[in-house]
């Protein structure tokens, strides 16, 4: 052993595996691909022996880790408690320092994450631009001429209409009666292309008689470059936001993987400051569930199978609140979903850069899905709504965000 | 000779041992040896193919050791089955398996198999042995305790081996508390189908009885059995399925006559109606466990050897004119050969027969 | 790396292209051990098949080239039964996860050998079935693995061990033979030997499973679960024993002991045991809902005459998952105390039990090691369960001598070294505890005659590997492990 195992600061995350395998089934990698390699003990493994200079060249273990979804499925399978999502950004990170990777692909996400992902004006140019491709046909022209691999571009969602992009800003006050008052959290991409759900989010949340503030100075939440291992990036980020929210009691989010990210902000930031502003983080189910509906959902007469998300399910804990938000609403029917809680090959961009394996599993969860004899899937992340619809597309299922449809009639 | 060892043996002699030296002793000729108890069994297995010695391990009857608390028993091989259940019910606690005769050779013939749906069979109740090879070599394998997997599990290929391996000295046994209650059943003269209606639902049951037979010719068939556990659940169970109760069950053994040989097989269960099939109208038969046995002439007999591996079973004649005795259905010739390779170096001279 | 190994790794990777089979050095690391970490070797390479046809081709290969190989399932084994002892290419059955057929009628599957347990039982749900070996890790080890190792679990008081629901299996020799061993019918053909018996708990140096049939077992009409608290670890084991002579036959009897409470209690599997408890007795009963409900009230009679500081009864399978929890969790929480974690497999008869944890707990004070014990009390099947740090060395054999006493110690009681683990390489000393060099002798013609070469997981179960040369090695060995004032391994 060396002695540069212990300066890493994922090496003692490492310790906490005592090779059991429970991890295993868990992993949409190794279901897949059956090589222990892709799998959460085999991952851990080669960090530990990256940390303890066993592995002399990062660049050869490199492609297990970017195989790996992040979906956090082995830490919710972990009997040890092994904080594999610290043990994956940091070996990331890791590799990163390391070995830069070299490729136009990966320069250009790397420029794309930190260049624009990262700076909201930027982004807000690059969907105005995708939109007008869309609108002037040049978008179905590259796609002809195969610009843009036909995987990739099953997933880009449809931008929308610009009203829908315009950022979110300022306070919400409930129509009614104040029951108490939130900050929404609005994200990046989120806001760009799902904004009518951020837009139905604050709806829902003011129906039920909450006064929404939406701060100016907040951002993306750095997710995405957490899990590409730009920990700098992402520390700088997560700063702003701390900074943004400081004045708020309860920050909503409508997106899980932002959540999760916010809610390790303590981790990340190493501050006292920053592990206040997690423990004010809350799901907009989650927080909803705490709070009790006042404003009955609209009926919703449809066999309805819930699917997690990873990072709200494993990542956060939170399983019980919506679905029990959604067996509130009239006429609703869950069915069972036996496999709720596996990854579909989302996972941020994932579905962008291991295309085939994120098919693959996407496959798997379109099939399962179909087997529960839903007519709606529901889901509380873009990723997955975005990876779900293009795994259902001509299915004739349709795949929402909770929040819509828990708001009332009149919203 | 020893009482009930078929006449038709080429025989030289016999020596009852008492303990592993004289066992040995009788071993160390080299001559060819037929092991066995009290040598009832013997009318059911092959004849040797060549004169032997009958080596009677009946001498060694001692109950070694009856830890009752621990719900286990050594015993040695000669001991009689009527004398353990005797020890054993003084202590209510009993060998939860069928057959007659010595315990060693309940175990090496392991001729039933479970005698129900779900039922243990001899294979999971014998823990260990103490035995000895044919050269003298004395060792022992599994262990006196309820669970154990040190080593490779000789005692489970004793069981049914009919002492082709080696010789056993000691058995370690797992026992079971006698059961609460117990109810016997016979539902009399039903149609074959309404008979394999009635066992097929008492089989999907989640407590099929402990002992279930149909016995009898075509469409004269009695649905038999043996309902253990509970006394409260017993009775409602009976109710449910519509068991008639009973004293005690009636024995019909199968036996062999001219010109008939008494067939042994084992498929599943839903193969039965295709093996009824190949049997003559008003022939005696009985169905326990997935065990089918028929009395029937030598043709019907080749027929339905033939016919087991298509329904992927086995049969075998266990009764009859002693050169066709021990003929059995087609296996997998690797299987054959891995038996053969197994008997050649556990006895290399070949000294069991 | 040899001439003939090259030529032998083209040969797979044509067959089995690069993504199933791996020959990459840091690819192999996650190979270098299964549940057992103490030992450590990487093999050569790892080949993933998917049916048997390929596991038939692959080992052709690799018997035509004379290299060594073993099967792995998930890994999850705790005696290092899938850890490498010589250089050596692993067959990995993780793509071998399809339910071949089931017959709910016959109550009867055949599955592959990557199939996981609790998945098998998850297909048959809706027949009302189950298959019934429940090992700890059931979510996770496969039936392949399974049958290798006879694998127990928390039922077999009632249920039986692996061995009492494998009817069959087509098996891959070592030379790249098949064959059909048992079936559907049952585990011995008329006329023929049982070698499914014989095969079963083989650990992997007979073959490889690549079809096998087991049997299911009905679910049971009602499961009552009772979760007793008890001042001492006497009255929790005269209790246990208590259920026994009165005739009962639970579905399981596990017990906890103190320094496993408080390490449940400290972790976040807390399940609210009492803090006066000195050791948990948890009772399983299931069958028809009058037989359970009596027997229950029997037991709770039992548990009160042994002074039963606190009982617990659960009905539904949410309150009952709730009485498990602590014992579930127990492994966890174990794992939290330090960076590696020993869990040791010893049966005595439950008469000795008492005795046996007093001695267990004076020789984890003699070493000086973290040691809680979590047991199968119907079976008196032991795990004392050990936290170390393994990059300590002094430690570790420290934990390595304390379980080896904790073994002589068992078999001293008349039990055995392995309930349910395996020998694996882990156990290779501890053999000579419980066999003679007969024994073993005996053993290895058995072995020999499904592995002649010796090259099906080699360095498993056996001390030695070829009998004849070295057999003279064992009175020695025996010599030195019966000696409790030699050297400790």
């Amino acid at each position: 052993m060396t002695e540069a195992g212990p300066e890493l600061p994922f090496y003692r995350d490492t310790l906490g595996c005592v090779h059991c395998g429970l991890c295993l089934p868990a992993c949409p990698t190794y279901q897949e691909l059956g090589d222990e390699t892709e799998s959460p003990r085999g991952r851990i493994l080669l960090s530990r022996a990256l940390a303890e200079g066993r592995i002399a060249d990062g660049a050869r273990i490199a492609s297990h880790f970017d195989r790996c979804l992040g979906c956090l499925a082995c830490e919710s399978a972990c009997p040890s408690g092994v904080r594999y999502r610290h043990v994956l950004e940091g070996t990331r990170a890791e590799l990163n320092q390391r070995a830069p990777e070299r490729g136009v692909r990966a320069r250009l996400r790397k420029l794309l994450l930190s260049q624009v992902v990262a700076r909201p004006r930027r982004l807000r140019w690059a969907f105005a631009a995708l939109g007008l491709a869309e609108r002037t046909g040049l978008r179905r022209l590259a796609q002809r001429l195969g610009l843009i691999p036909q995987l990739t571009e099953r997933l880009l969602p449809a931008v929308p209409p610009r009203q829908q992009r315009l950022p979110l800003v300022g306070a919400f006050p409930p129509p009614g009666v104040t029951r108490g008052r939130v900050a929404l959290f609005t994200g990046c991409v989120m806001e760009q292309a799902f904004g009518e759900i951020n837009r139905k989010t604050l709806a829902l949340l003011q129906a039920n008689g909450f006064h929404v503030d939406v701060v100016t100075d907040q951002g993306c939440c750095g997710a995405l470059h957490l899990h590409d291992g730009q920990l700098e990036l992402a520390r700088r980020l997560a700063q702003r936001n701390v900074d943004a929210f400081r004045g708020a009691d309860v920050i909503v989010t409508n997106s899980a993987g932002c959540g999760a990210a916010l809610r390790d902000y303590g981790h990340l930031l190493g501050s006292a400051v920053a592990a206040d502003f997690a423990g004010r983080c809350r799901d907009v189910c989650e927080f909803l569930a705490e709070q009790g509906l006042s404003a009955t959902p609209a009926p919703f007469p449809h066999r309805v199978a819930y699917d997690d998300p990873c990072h709200l399910c494993h990542g956060q804990g939170v399983r019980t609140p919506p679905r029990a938000l959604l067996r509130t609403v009239p006429g609703i029917q869950l069915v069972d979903h036996p496999s709720a809680e596996t990854c579909c090959g989302s996972a941020g961009i994932y579905n962008l850069l291991q295309p085939e394996l994120a098919s693959a599993i996407g496959a798997d969860k379109a099939g399962q899905l179909r087997a529960t004899g839903a007519e709606v899937v529901i889901t509380g992340n873009p990723g997955c709504i975005m990876q779900i619809r293009a795994h259902l597309s001509g299915t004739g299922m349709r795949v929402l965000h909770p929040v819509e449809v828990l708001l009332p009639e009149s919203g | 000779m020893i009482p009930g060892t078929p006449l038709d043996y080429p025989v030289v002699g016999m020596t009852t041992v008492s303990d592993a030296a004289q066992l040995r002793d009788a071993l160390a000729a080299g001559d060819p040896v037929r092991l066995v108890g009290g040598g009832s069994k013997q009318l059911q297995l092959p004849a040797p193919d060549q004169p032997v010695r009958l080596v009677s391990l009946a001498g060694m009857d001692r109950i070694l050791r009856l830890e009752a608390d621990d719900l286990t028993c050594s015993v040695q091989p000669g001991v009689q089955r009527r004398e353990l259940d005797a020890e054993l019910a003084d202590r209510r606690l009993c060998l939860p398996c069928r057959g007659t005769g010595t315990i060693g050779g309940i175990f090496a013939a392991d001729a039933e198999g479970p005698s129900g749906a779900g039922q243990p069979s001899p294979r999971s109740l014998l823990l260990g042995v103490s035995a000895m090879l044919t050269e003298g070599l004395a060792f022992k394998s599994g262990a006196r305790v309820v669970k154990n997997v040190a080593g490779f599990d000789l005692q489970k290929v004793f069981v049914g081996s009919r002492g082709r391996l080696f010789a056993v000295t000691e058995l370690h046994l797992k026992l079971r508390p006698i059961p609460r209650a117990e109810l016997h059943f016979a539902n009399r003269d039903l149609t074959t189908v309404a008979a394999l209606d009635l066992a097929r639902r008492l089989r999907a049951t989640s407590t099929p009885p402990a002992w279930l037979e149909l016995l009898g010719i075509r469409d004269r068939v009695t649905v038999q059995g043996t309902l253990r556990g509970h006394p409260r659940h017993l009775d409602e169970f009976a109710g449910r399925h519509g068991l008639k109760p009973c004293e005690a069950l009636p024995v019909l053994p199968i036996v062999a006559g001219e010109h008939r040989e008494v067939v042994r097989a084992r498929s599943p269960f839903a193969a039965v109606p295709r093996l009824l099939e190949r049997v003559p109208e008003g022939t005696l038969f009985s169905v326990t466990g997935s065990t089918f046995t028929v009395a029937v002439p030598p043709p019907i007999a080749d027929a339905l050897l033939a016919l087991l591996p298509e329904l992927q079973g086995s049969a075998e004649i266990v009764a009859g004119a002693a050169p066709r005795r021990g003929a059995c259905s087609a296996r997998d010739p690797h299987a054959a050969q891995l038996e053969h390779a197994l008997r050649h170096a556990l006895d290399p001279r070949g000294v069991l027969r | 790396m040899l001439p003939s190994m090259e030529a032998l790794f083209g040969e797979l990777t044509r067959r089995f292209g690069p993504k199933r089979c791996l020959t990459q050095p840091e690819s192999l690391l996650a190979y270098e051990c299964d549940g057992f970490t103490i030992h450590r070797q990487r093999p050569l390479a790892v080949v993933l098949p998917e049916d048997t046809e390929e596991v038939v081709a692959a080992v052709r290969l690799l018997h035509a080239h004379r290299v060594a190989f073993l099967p792995r399932g998930a890994g999850t084994g705790l005696s290092g039964g899938a850890t490498p002892t010589e250089p050596l290419v692993i067959l990995d059955t993780a793509r071998m996860k399809r339910v071949l057929r089931v017959d709910p009628e016959e109550r009867i599957a055949t599955v592959q050998p990557g199939v996981v347990n609790l998945d098998l039982t998850r297909h048959v749900r809706a027949h009302g079935l189950h298959y019934a070996p429940d090992p700890s890790s059931q979510s996770v080890c496969t039936i392949g693995g399974n049958l290798a190792e006879n694998s127990g679990g928390p039922h077999c008081f009632k249920y039986g061990m692996t061995t009492d629901h494998v009817l069959g299996a087509k098996v891959v020799l070592p030379d790249g033979t098949l064959v059909e061993l048992g079936g559907p019918a049952g585990a011995r053909p008329c006329g023929g030997l049982d070698l499914t018996g014989l095969f079963c708990g083989s650990e992997g140096t007979f073959g490889i499973a690549t079809e096998i049939t087991v049997r299911l077992s009905p679910d049971p009409e009602s499961t009552v679960t009772l979760l007793a608290s008890f001042r001492s670890m006497r009255d929790a084991c005269g209790a246990c024993s208590d259920i026994v002579a009165a005739g009962l036959v639970p579905a399981a009897l596990e017990i906890l002991d103190k320094a496993t409470i408080g390490a449940i209690e400290a972790s976040v599997y807390r399940a609210g045991y009492p803090a006066d408890a000195a050791a948990v007795l948890l009772v399983e009963l299931d069958g028809p809902a009058a037989a359970t409900e009596a027997d229950a009230e029997e037991v709770l009679m039992l548990c009160r005459s042994r002074d039963a500081i606190a009982i617990e009864t659960a009905h539904s399978p949410e309150d009952r998952l709730r009485l498990w929890k602590g014992r579930k969790g127990a492994f966890g929480a174990m794992g939290r105390l330090s960076t590696d974690l020993y869990v040791l497999d010893g049966v005595v008869p439950r008469t000795r039990l008492i005795d046996t944890l007093e001695t267990i707990t004076a020789i984890g004070a003699k070493y000086r090691v973290t040691l809680t014990n979590v047991f199968h009390a119907g079976d008196g099947n032991l795990h004392p369960n050990i936290a170390y740090d393994g990059r300590d060395a002094e430690e570790t054999q420290r934990v390595v001598a304390a379980g080896m006493e904790i073994l002589r110690t068992c078999v001293a009681a008349g039990g055995s070294i392995t309930g349910e683990h395996g020998i694996g390489s882990e156990k290779l000393d501890h053999v000579a505890l419980m066999f003679t060099a007969e024994d073993l002798e005996v053993m290895e013609r058995v072995r020999s005659v499904f592995n002649p070469d010796g090259r099906c997981n080699p360095g498993k179960v056996l001390p030695t590997r070829n009998s004849c040369a070295e057999v003279g090695r064992w009175p020695e060995m025996v010599a030195r492990v019966l000696d409790p004032g030699g050297p400790s391994p």
